[in-house]
């Protein structure tokens, strides 16, 4: 049995074991902590695409259920001092609750309502959060204790915290994928009123899909804001990181196990190369569109899909 | 009371604005079923075109606005028949949305994201009526906002191809039994849209401050104007865009302007959980 699983999946778990040892045999902190942003985009891509890829729902505000998770650890962490493992996962539950909230109303209705009430989403966060001083600190942002310890353990600790949630959305999608709720929700993608008549309880199920593709970025939300120390509505509740996650899981491939990771390891690589290398702000916006729209219109199984077709590599 | 009347007399002039900017998604949302999320972007485009028309070759915004829609024309119909009818409607809003993103970030490079606007003294002053004030360049705004509305208004009812819209609105098949060819009504449909887009961006550009990222805050309220409105229905989508304009007012006068777009974004939601045809639609 675990020598089966092992010889079916040893490229897989190389790749695990290597990264799970990596902070320790890393030549420098900066590889350790570009890995970690980038597990951080790769949750919230991996996220976005159990309600975006596999029940064919996009959402275009995944940016709120971050912000949402950052600013539960934010405000637990430095007014009641809960420990910040605990947060994230409170964070997380309260993105999903919200997206409960959004998702109740619209997602009994087919068609773009969805997508269209998603839009706004993580608009409509920031300027709550930029107003409701009080509570959250207005425009000025909260900023959380510093750790006791020095910055490379930090950076270590933040780097399993990621890693162990990216392992837990990887995990969880590719259960999805194998159980009948996946099954159900690929049947809603492709035709939903099929499924409908079939007896799949369609709305109940499409709910579920969004909580479970919001609670996964609000714990990396949660993360990020114990490991930037200073949060503020302007950086988390930001259109680029719900654009990025559509990107980044539809380059990879949309509605596969492991699309998101890959796209996300690909672009987001490229992103912070280029940022280092030349300096012309915003070009990779146009140039992340640019191609986004590609994928969209030419190969919309992405790039998984692209290597199952052409060449018959089994990627989950 | 003077307080008042004068927020409800803004509201009205900042809902014919709302009510041009929404005109355009309502028609395409309405014919093609197609949620075109770049509609706001394209509309800063165009007040970006009007605006170099203006201060590069001194061109008159009223007719930079109309050079810039035959353009926002041409673009929409080429984009409709090359791109959008490639995928699906939902992959519709996914495309139409990172070209969204697209033509922000482009905006971005080519003007920065610094407030531009297209400055005319003779408008910048104001009317009172009865101790009203009426500023000239929204009350400019509106008229024209109304003027392009009727018209449009006019065409679906009255004219060959507003029937023939119509009519593949209903029943696409039976349209196309009947003569009509559906698949260039609604190329037209989509240049139209993105042409009043035109119009809708020049007169934004010509009452308030404008910049790229500007479109992400649009396009939230203009979805919640058609779908409050009502999807298929222009009238609705009138009606509402002034109840929101008048709204958004009050709110700004009473308690803060920086509510607004939550104001809109709680009636959507509201809307697509008690009434999802809104006002006046038709069955979603």
């Amino acid at each position: 049995m675990l020598e089966n699983l092992v010889r079916k999946y040893w490229p897989i778990l190389a790749i695990i074991a290597f990264l799970a040892i990596f902070p320790w045999i890393s030549p420098e902190t900066f590889f350790v902590d570009f890995l970690l942003l980038l597990f951080m985009y790769a949750i919230i891509a991996g996220g976005w695409n159990i309600i975006g890829g596999y029940t064919g729902y996009p959402s275009f505000g995944h940016t709120a259920f971050f912000g949402l998770g950052a600013y539960t650890t934010a405000i637990l962490v430095s007014r009641f001092g809960i420990p910040p493992f605990i947060t994230a996962i409170l964070g997380g539950l309260v993105a999903a609750g919200f997206a409960f909230l959004i998702g109740y109303p619209t997602l009994r209705l087919k068609g773009p309502y969805f997508a269209i009430a998603t839009l706004s989403m993580g608009f409509v966060l920031q300027i709550l959060f930029l107003n409701l001083g009080p509570i959250t600190g207005g425009g000025e942002g909260i900023s959380l204790p510093l750790p006791p310890w020095r910055i490379e353990i930090t950076i270590t600790i933040v780097y399993y915290a990621m890693f162990i949630t990216l392992l837990a959305t990887i995990l969880t999608t590719y259960l999805l994928e194998r159980s009948r709720v996946g099954l159900a929700l690929r049947c809603i993608r492709d035709d939903e009123l099929a499924a409908e008549t079939s007896g799949v309880p369609t709305t109940k199920l499409k709910l579920i899909s969004f909580m479970l593709s919001a609670f996964f970025p609000g714990v990396a939300g949660g993360i990020y804001a114990y490991y930037s120390t200073y949060i503020d509505p302007f950086t988390v509740f930001t259109p680029a990181i719900s654009m990025f996650a559509i990107i980044f899981s539809m380059f990879g491939g949309a509605g596969t196990v492991f699309g998101p990771l890959i796209g996300s390891a690909i672009l987001f690589t490229i992103d912070e190369a280029a940022r280092y290398s030349f300096t012309v702000p915003g070009i990779d916006l146009i140039v992340f569109s640019g191609i986004a729209m590609a994928v969209v219109i030419f190969f919309p199984e992405g790039l998984v899909g692209l290597l199952r077709e052409r060449i018959g590599v089994k990627i989950p | 009371m003077r307080l008042l009347a004068q927020a409800i007399v803004n509201g009205l002039l900042i809902g014919g604005v709302y009510a041009l900017m929404s005109l355009g998604l309502s028609l395409i949302f309405g014919v093609m079923n197609i949620a075109n999320a770049a509609q706001a972007a394209f509309a800063i485009l165009a007040a970006y075109i009007t605006y170099w028309l203006f201060t590069l070759y001194n061109i008159n915004p009223f007719i930079g606005m109309v050079i810039s829609s035959v353009l926002l024309f041409l673009i929409g119909t080429v984009l409709y028949k090359y791109v959008v009818r490639r995928v699906s409607e939902l992959m519709a809003f996914t495309l139409l949305y990172l070209m969204a993103m697209f033509l922000e970030s482009v905006m971005v490079f080519v003007w920065t994201n610094l407030y531009r606007g297209i400055r005319l003294p003779y408008l910048s002053t104001s009317i009172s009526v009865g101790g009203v004030f009426i500023f000239l360049d929204r009350l400019v705004g509106f008229t024209i906002a109304i003027t392009i509305t009727a018209i449009v208004a006019f065409m679906l009812k009255y004219t060959y191809f507003g029937k023939a819209i119509r009519a593949s609105i209903q029943n696409p098949i039976g349209a196309t039994l009947m003569g009509v060819n559906v698949e260039k009504i609604r190329m037209i449909s989509f240049g139209l849209g993105l042409a009043i887009s035109g119009f809708a961006g020049s007169v934004l550009g010509i009452i308030y401050p404008f910049y790229p990222t500007l479109a992400e805050l649009w396009i939230g309220l203009m979805f919640a104007i058609v779908v409050f409105g009502g999807i298929g229905s222009l009238t609705g989508t009138l009606i509402a865009a002034i109840v929101l304009g008048i709204a958004n007012s009050l709110v700004g006068t009473y308690v803060s302007s920086v509510w607004a777009p939550l104001v809109a974004f709680v009636v959507l939601i509201l809307t697509l959980w008690l009434r999802p045809t809104g006002i006046m639609g038709r069955k979603v």
